[in-house]
């Protein structure tokens, strides 16, 4: 860590207040080297001097932009349902419409296309076994990530306590995975119906075949905007014509593939593949198209000025109420490159998640199991307390425990610091009798309320 | 929104409060089963307003939260009111028998202040991210 | 003592679940300051203790003893005390109440099937040093990464002990 602190006082209470007006995740503002550290992979991938010129821009940017800022301090571990809204949409919308589209064949598949760990396929196999319209369907779902480790997490769909808590619904917990030692498993049915596999999004997919539904969520933010696009390129040619795209919370393909178009009636970022895209329709023609890509030094085969795919500019489809037609995007042709020839020079590995400094993992030593005891040191004679320590000694020769204090509690403590200023509710006062045994002096909190 | 937190821990009453007010939360206190019905009715005669959840630890004295659950999920004026076990119990046959006595979540302790938050956003508590679409954004 | 209904709870899940505790309640859960194994209290050591009933296909208690620093350490780090703001015995003997409860809840799942937890007791007064080697499932002491080595005043033990 070093000295001089990355950012300024006021954007990191900028940044606090940001994550916290929009997730209710209160940061430790005062974990500066922490929030930083987080903020640098974004700075430099946008090109940005320096953190502070990142939230400079920040705090001017739109909403979408400010979005990957939010995700960054926020999302440091996967979670089931991640953002909610998405996998309602997918049960009460996707899933009973595609059923309906597919009752001839019966089939149905879904794409993770950045599963990590494994909570988002396993969320999807569950909604998929839990969907009354897909009885009797085939239904497969396909995931893949670049992170190996995190791909044998995922295949053994094993979790801590801890991580079963973060999202998951009760219900589903009790149904769908069962307790393995410590720990909780996903049940065999539900983790045979899940085939995990490594994959680089940002290079050729093998997989062949349509999906119906493809999860690409949260990944696309760490990819420079032409391999975004050619991502999504890629993703659109895997997708079926009436399957959806579904991105993170406020992902967006605006401004960088004019072949979707958002879909209605959710505040998920869900999205339908358009035919006939490629171009930007009413983007005007360039005087040199592939002049960024060929400034960033990629030999990305650009076509000629002008020159569009054969199938027209796409209009919003009148089929599909509520699809809106893109915007206009700017002037950088996308070619419809086949993957087996594409002119991409092999990229350096692209991280599905994040490419921030790893976290020091606290990995407890492996300690044999104690069934008797050997102290690690020869004993010592008792040491005196230390001078002020705040817990009162008893009085030596005081024998052993005395009769265990009933655990009720007495005086209402002061409210838990955490940088947040008080709550401008009164807080309701608390029955019961107040037992003035707590050496702590409440009356030094703001809202410390009622008297106890 | 408000909050009813019972524990018996006040260590851990103050920890779940202090997550729940910096979500916006207004939050009410009891250290077991009997004390939270006494002030769910004191807080029904004076405010008229049902909490929109109730944070319930299992392991209580006088009546522990099994038997909270079992007594809040009789009185059909509370309804409305998402009932969260929050316990170190952790056991599949535990989390069976309090969905069955009516509770809607149940979340293990340890728990980190996000995983709380995020089943509160499960019971449609909380705000769910904004989108790019057009959400609330200043 | 039936041998078949030992439990085969470990040092390593102790450390584990203690870990996950402590991340859970600390203000920073990357410091990388989780507790780490270390040696038991001299005997005759001024301890704060708390225990809990674990009831079911095994019976035994999970006991937790905190020297005076480390029970403040915990204290501290659990209700966001500042150093400088006072605490009382009885704000840790809550916390340390609280932290065998879920100590034990964990690790009952893992050997008493079916039990359920007592409501934790606490008390103080001097340590007796380790279980007896046949009560004693597993114990540990534990203190934290940046404690100076020897100091006995930032150890805690936990044990899981037979009825």
């Amino acid at each position: 860590m070093s000295a001089a602190p990355a950012l300024a006082p006021g954007d990191l209470a900028w940044v606090c207040e940001l994550v916290r007006a929009e997730t209710a995740v209160v940061l430790d503002a005062s974990k500066e080297y922490l929030v930083a550290s987080r903020l640098l992979p974004l700075a430099r991938r946008g090109g940005f001097r320096d953190v502070a010129a990142y939230v400079s821009r920040m705090r001017t940017a739109s909403p979408a932009e400010r979005w990957e800022l939010v995700e960054a301090m926020t999302t440091n571990e996967t979670s089931w349902f991640r953002d909610v809204e998405p996998f309602t949409h997918l049960r009460d919308s996707l899933l009973p419409g595609l059923a309906a589209a597919r009752a001839a064949t019966r089939s149905l598949r879904v794409w993770s296309a950045a599963c990590s760990t494994g909570q988002e396929p396993y969320t999807i196999a569950m909604l998929l076994a839990d969907a009354p319209q897909l009885r009797g369907f085939r239904t497969e779902v396909v995931a893949t990530d670049v992170d190996r480790t995190a791909l044998e997490r995922a295949r053994s769909g094993t979790y801590s306590a801890m991580e079963v808590g973060r999202g998951l619904p009760t219900d589903m917990l009790a149904r769908h995975l069962e307790r393995a030692g410590l720990q909780w498993r996903v049940r065999d049915g539900l983790r045979a119906a899940v085939r995990f596999s490594e994959l680089n999004l940002a290079r050729p997919f093998p997989e062949r075949g349509r999906f119906d539904v493809i999860f690409c969520r949260n990944v696309l933010i760490y990819f420079d905007t032409a391999t975004k696009r050619q991502v999504l390129e890629r993703l659109h040619q895997v997708l079926a014509p009436d399957g959806v795209l579904v991105l993170g919370a406020a992902e967006t393909t605006l401004g960088v593939s004019g072949a979707w178009a958002r879909v209605d009636g959710s505040r998920a970022a869900v999205y339908r593949p358009l035919s006939g895209h490629a171009t930007a329709p009413g983007a005007p023609a360039p005087a040199r198209p592939g002049a960024a890509a060929a400034a960033a030094g990629r030999p990305w085969g650009a076509p000629p000025a002008g020159r569009t795919t054969s199938a027209p500019s796409a209009p919003a489809s009148p089929s599909r109420p509520g699809a809106r037609p893109a915007a206009a995007l700017p002037p950088v042709a996308a070619p419809r490159v086949p993957a087996s020839r594409s002119a991409l020079p092999p990229r350096p590995a692209v991280p599905t998640r994040w490419d921030v400094p790893p976290r020091p993992t606290t990995t407890p030593a492996r300690v044999a199991p104690v069934t008797s005891w050997s102290p690690a040191r020869p004993p010592r004679p008792p040491a005196a307390p230390p001078a002020g320590a705040q817990l009162a000694a008893t009085p030596p020769g005081a024998g052993p425990a005395r009769p265990p204090a009933p655990r009720r509690v007495p005086a209402e403590p002061a409210p838990r610091a955490g940088g947040r200023p008080a709550s401008p509710r009164p807080v309701t006062q608390r029955p019961g009798s107040a037992r003035p045994d707590s050496a702590r002096p409440d009356s030094a909190r703001p809202d410390s309320g009622g008297s106890r | 929104m408000i909050a009813l937190v019972v524990d018996d821990s006040r260590a851990m009453r103050r920890i779940v409060r202090g997550i729940l007010r910096g979500a916006g939360m207004e939050v009410l206190e009891a250290g077991d089963g009997q004390e939270a019905l006494d002030v769910l009715d004191r807080h029904l005669a004076d405010e008229g307003a049902v909490p929109d959840v109730a944070c319930i630890d299992w392991n209580m004295p006088v009546m522990d939260g099994l038997q909270l659950v079992t007594a809040l999920r009789r009185r059909r004026e509370l309804r409305s009111m998402a009932l969260m076990m929050v316990t170190s119990e952790s056991e599949q046959s535990q989390v069976v028998k309090a969905l069955a006595a009516g509770a809607h979540e149940y979340l293990f302790k340890p728990f980190s202040p996000d995983a709380l938050l995020a089943k509160l956003q499960l019971l449609g508590l909380l705000p769910q991210p904004a989108t790019a679409g057009g959400g609330s954004w200043s | 003592m039936v041998v078949s209904d030992a439990p085969v709870v470990t040092a390593a899940d102790l450390v584990g679940v203690v870990g996950d505790l402590w991340r859970s309640v600390s203000a920073d859960p990357d410091a990388g300051d989780a507790p780490v194994p270390a040696a038991w209290h001299s005997r005759g050591a001024r301890v704060l203790r708390s225990s809990v009933a674990i009831e079911g296909s095994w019976d035994g208690d999970l006991v937790l003893a905190c020297a005076p620093g480390a029970a403040e350490r915990w204290t501290r780090t659990m209700l966001a005390l500042d150093a400088d703001e006072p605490l009382g015995e009885t704000d840790a003997l809550d916390v340390l109440a609280e932290v065998v409860n879920v100590v034990g809840g964990a690790v009952k799942a893992h050997c008493a099937a079916g039990g359920r937890l007592g409501l934790p007791d606490v008390g103080e007064g001097e340590d007796a040093g380790p279980p007896h080697e046949r009560a004693l499932v597993v114990g540990l002491g534990m203190t934290w990464p940046d404690a100076a080595p020897d100091d006995p005043d930032a150890l805690f033990t936990l044990a899981l002990v037979h009825r």
